[in-house]
């Protein structure tokens, strides 16, 4: 009986000695960890940053810019960190980068433009949280006179709340300013604004002079600007030049956004000339392009098996567009950061690769409720084609059609006189550089035949 | 590249001279390429096509090379009127030749002891010719600039001057020019000049600057 009572005694001590380890090691938490000794030192860090810039790795600078505020607590790595990002900015980044704001507690001194800039977006992100006396304080800190990113964001206020006069007179005293080559990401973005404030005003000619005139004769060109312009053309009835606009949407350089609207224009375009077989054509190249998709949605296949998906613009997928091409940057500068000096190249590799791994992980928390809301927009135009031949016939007998004047669509004379001769180059497919904006589709119509 | 023959749309035929250029043809090489319509519609530039200056004045340099002698060394200058895109006048173009012997003269010493007492030397050619441009069109070059080019046909009336005779001579030839900025081409010659009274014809390449004015 001892022996046995000694036997169940010691059993028991063995358990409770590997049960409390086990317990103890299940309470601490599964996320904590030690910065990796390649990475410790604050001041390989502001050399990498330095060397990204200077190599224009947009992808990589955030990232490791993002990974410093993550990692270090001192003044220098913070200020370096919150400089780079709001360069990236002044370059054009396309995406918000608010959020990088949150932990941010700096009070910056000296340089103008960084003060202004910091304390903008801190007064910004909390009044977004609805933390006012914290975004009045900040805000006191802004230049409120006279600094052009506050002046910008009165603009899209006033537009948003659709004073379009008041966002009118803003954009205009900002692009009345002298902007040097480093605001050029910037100076597009305020006439693009001042653009779609005409366009909401039905002021088209004036939205497509700044179109045509300024967005799409600098580079980088932004296809959703050959879509807008488009939108300028179709409502200004120069249907040709309207077609001639979307043409530039087939070309290899707008295949990055994948947007339904250049359908639904093409659709509205063909319904106002009564031209049933462009509008026959485009419900079949839509089919081909997207019918498997459809089809497969119908029949219940998972959403992740179609990745044409995952690449369509819907309002729900910001976040998840941005992972993705942010992505899709790190993946194409990743090879390129043999480029780095040596002293550097290590840290850049775990950088890339650590901000590949999360951000591989991350894009799944978003990506269900975007690859639905894409699936929803896709069978939606599919029903909206469907019926878009009868549309287009039954436009014949419009009474509102019919004895409306009809629009001239025919294109202009070819030859203007012997010295400067008008050249038609009917298009195979190549897009000339020189012919962007100069693309015309002659579409007769039939809504009086 | 894009051409346009006579103002019917044509595919791009490409010369066998130009082949020295680097050009990206997209289009090249194929007859007949079919358009790419958006739904149906077929979609075209319209652009106008930039003009050449009314006046033109040409300063180039160029070869003789065939005659068995020598190698003739062409410095030319010339004045050229265009009336419309389509046909121009060549008011004048001269040609001075000077000449360099080849070894043909002392290979014949040397193993044949043959010695020509006379050989006839080009001097001077001077013509006038109208121009009439078969084709206009453009090309990438490098794969980053844009050049518009045309190509004419050239025929006219000149006169060949040597070292012994003076002679009416008829020219027929082609020429190829390259827009490279405002007012300003660069064109490359190709013309045969025949001399009726000695019945010699003088293939010639001249290259050279246009200047618009």
């Amino acid at each position: 009986m001892g022996c046995r009572r000694i036997f169940f005694a010691a059993i028991l001590f063995a358990a409770v000695c590997f049960a409390v380890p086990g317990a103890t090691r299940a309470a601490q938490p599964a996320w904590q960890a030690n910065i990796p000794g390649l990475a410790s030192e604050p001041k390989a860090w502001s050399s990498l940053l330095n060397e990204l810039q200077e190599n224009g790795f947009r992808a990589g600078t955030l990232a490791a810019a993002t990974r410093m505020l993550m990692f270090f607590t001192d003044l220098q790595s913070k200020e370096a960190a919150y400089k780079a990002i709001l360069a990236l900015v002044d370059q054009g980044y396309p995406f918000s980068v608010l959020p990088y704001f949150q932990a941010g507690d700096l009070s910056p001194s000296g340089d103008y433009e960084f003060v202004n800039s910091y304390n903008l977006y801190k007064a910004v992100l909390n009044r977004d949280k609805g933390l006012e006396r914290w975004a009045k304080q900040y805000m006191e800190g802004v230049d409120t006179a006279h600094y052009r990113k506050f002046v910008f964001l009165e603009a899209i206020e006033a537009y948003s709340k659709k004073d379009y006069k008041a966002a009118e007179e803003k954009l205009k005293s900002l692009l009345s300013a002298d902007m040097g080559p480093e605001l050029k990401a910037f100076a597009r973005k305020v006439a693009r604004t001042l653009a779609r404030t005409y366009f909401d005003q039905e002021q088209y000619a004036k939205a497509l002079s700044i179109y045509s005139g300024f967005l799409l004769k600098t580079a980088p060109i932004d296809p959703h600007d050959w879509l807008e312009a488009a939108w300028c053309l179709y409502y200004l009835k120069r249907i040709p030049e309207a077609l001639g606009m979307l043409y530039n949407l087939e070309s290899e350089a707008a295949q990055e956004i994948f947007s339904l609207e250049k359908f639904t224009l093409r659709a509205l375009i063909y319904r106002n000339q009564c031209a049933v077989s462009p509008a026959d054509l485009l419900v079949q190249s839509f089919q081909k392009e997207y019918g498997d998709i459809i089809r497969g949605l119908k029949r219940g296949r998972p959403l992740s098996e179609f990745p044409k998906l995952a690449a369509l613009e819907t309002s729900a997928s910001g976040e998840f567009q941005q992972i993705k091409i942010t992505l899709q940057w790190l993946n194409q500068e990743l090879p390129l950061v043999k480029k780095l000096s040596k002293e550097v190249a290590s840290l850049a590799a775990y950088v890339y690769n650590s901000e590949i791994l999360m951000l591989n992980k991350r894009v799944k928390l978003y990506s269900t409720a975007a690859l639905e809301k894409a699936a929803v927009r896709l069978i939606m135009m599919d029903e909206n084609l469907r019926f878009l031949k009868f549309s287009v016939q039954r436009e014949k007998y419009n009474p509102d059609t019919i004895f409306k004047a009809d629009p001239a669509t025919a294109l202009p004379a070819a030859v203007s006189d012997e010295r400067n001769v008008k050249i038609r180059w009917l298009q195979h497919g190549d897009f000339w550089r020189d012919e962007r904006l100069n693309y015309e589709g002659a579409i007769p119509n039939r809504c009086f035949d | 590249m894009k051409t346009n023959i006579c103002g019917f749309r044509s595919a791009l035929i490409l010369v066998p001279f130009l082949t020295f250029l680097v050009i990206e043809a997209k289009a090249a090489q194929v007859v007949d390429i079919a358009p790419s319509p958006m739904d149906g519609v077929n979609i075209e530039a319209v652009e106008t096509y930039p003009s050449f200056r009314e006046h033109g004045l040409g300063l180039g340099l160029g070869i003789y090379p065939f005659n068995p002698y020598y190698m003739g060394l062409l410095v030319n200058g010339s004045y050229l009127y265009n009336f419309s895109s389509a046909a121009a006048w060549e008011i004048v173009n001269v040609n001075y030749a000077y000449s360099i012997q080849n070894d043909l003269t002392t290979e014949l010493a040397d193993r044949y002891s043959v010695n020509p007492k006379r050989i006839t030397r080009l001097n001077f050619l001077v013509s006038t010719t109208g121009h009439f441009t078969i084709l206009n069109g453009k090309f990438v070059l490098l794969k980053e600039h844009i050049r518009y080019f045309r190509t004419a046909a050239i025929a006219g009336l000149g006169m060949a001057m040597t070292n012994e005779v003076s002679s009416i001579a008829p020219q027929i030839g082609l020429r190829f020019e390259v827009r490279t900025g405002e007012g300003f081409s660069w064109a490359l010659d190709v013309r045969d000049t025949i001399a009726i009274s000695t019945t010699t014809n003088y293939l010639t390449f001249t290259s050279g600057i246009n200047i618009g004015l």
